[in-house]
């Protein structure tokens, strides 16, 4: 039962950040099929596909799975602390 | 986001990640496995003193690497090697462990997590990199890392009521 409410807050606060993500959007995500039936000059096109062109939801999407990363290892790091504590220092340095 | 202003320059701290990752999942590899192999009762060797010294002759070799030739990224290589195996002997550990202690769910959940990081690994080699693959890769890596998370959190949950030394 615990298990079921913990899936159900994490799928909450994911849920959450993600309405934040979309809210900041000022424009929908493009894509070339789209630029194309607005007809969109060649040069606007090309700028879709630049590399590294971010925009600032896909930074704060970008940080969701740092997030996630972090939350897991430390928890890893604290699993292995509860089975051998010299372990899970070691576990907790390498997680940081 | 500092990135996406292009108001800091931090490519000192991408030119240092794996500098700082390789030795971290390598401690991370090294205790998970000292700890499956102590919960199926083999005996745990030391905790710090085999991946330090396997730390310290991997960022010797890296080193020694770059000062040889700063050019060629032999150096960032060899650490992106040991971190890519390491990573994915501790996803390996996670999901046995997983599967032995009768948890299929976190076994699943770290096999999704894996499978991901296999997903994002061909994406990122397409060559034309738009903004509709970037969110696609973005939201693959988010939900491949969601799925470690919750499966962290449900085996420390685990650990907590059939194992305590604290």
């Amino acid at each position: 039962m615990r298990g079921k409410e913990g899936l159900v807050d994490w799928c909450i606060g994911v849920l959450v950040y993600w309405l934040l993500v979309i809210t900041s959007l000022q424009s929908p995500v493009p894509s070339l099929s789209i630029s194309q039936s607005l007809n969109l000059s060649i040069s606007q096109s090309l700028n879709l596909l630049i590399p590294m062109n971010y925009t600032l939801p896909l930074a704060l999407v970008d940080f969701l799975p740092v997030l996630f990363t972090a939350i897991g290892l430390v928890n890893i790091a604290r699993m292995v602390g509860h089975i051998s504590r010299k372990h899970g220092q070691v576990a907790l340095v390498g997680a940081i | 986001m500092a990135s996406s202003g292009g108001a800091t320059d931090i490519r000192w701290l991408d030119a240092g990640l794996f500098v700082w990752m390789a030795p971290g999942y390598v401690l991370l590899f090294w205790s998970v496995w000292q700890i499956v192999r102590g919960v199926n009762r083999k005996p745990m060797l030391n905790a710090s003193i085999m991946p330090l010294v396997f730390i310290g002759l991997m960022l010797a070799s890296s080193g020694y690497l770059y000062t040889a030739n700063p050019d060629s990224p032999a150096w960032e290589r060899v650490l992106l090697s040991v971190m890519v195996l390491a990573t994915f002997a501790t996803g390996i550990l996670l999901i046995v462990f997983g599967f032995r202690q009768k948890l299929p769910r976190v076994g699943w959940l770290f096999i999704v997590n894996l499978v991901g990081i296999f997903l994002l690994n061909g994406l990122a080699r397409m060559d034309e990199q738009t903004i509709a693959l970037q969110w696609v890769e973005e939201s693959i890596n988010t939900v491949s890392w969601l799925c470690f998370a919750f499966a962290a959190h449900k085996l420390l949950a685990f650990t907590r009521r059939n194992f305590g030394v604290q």
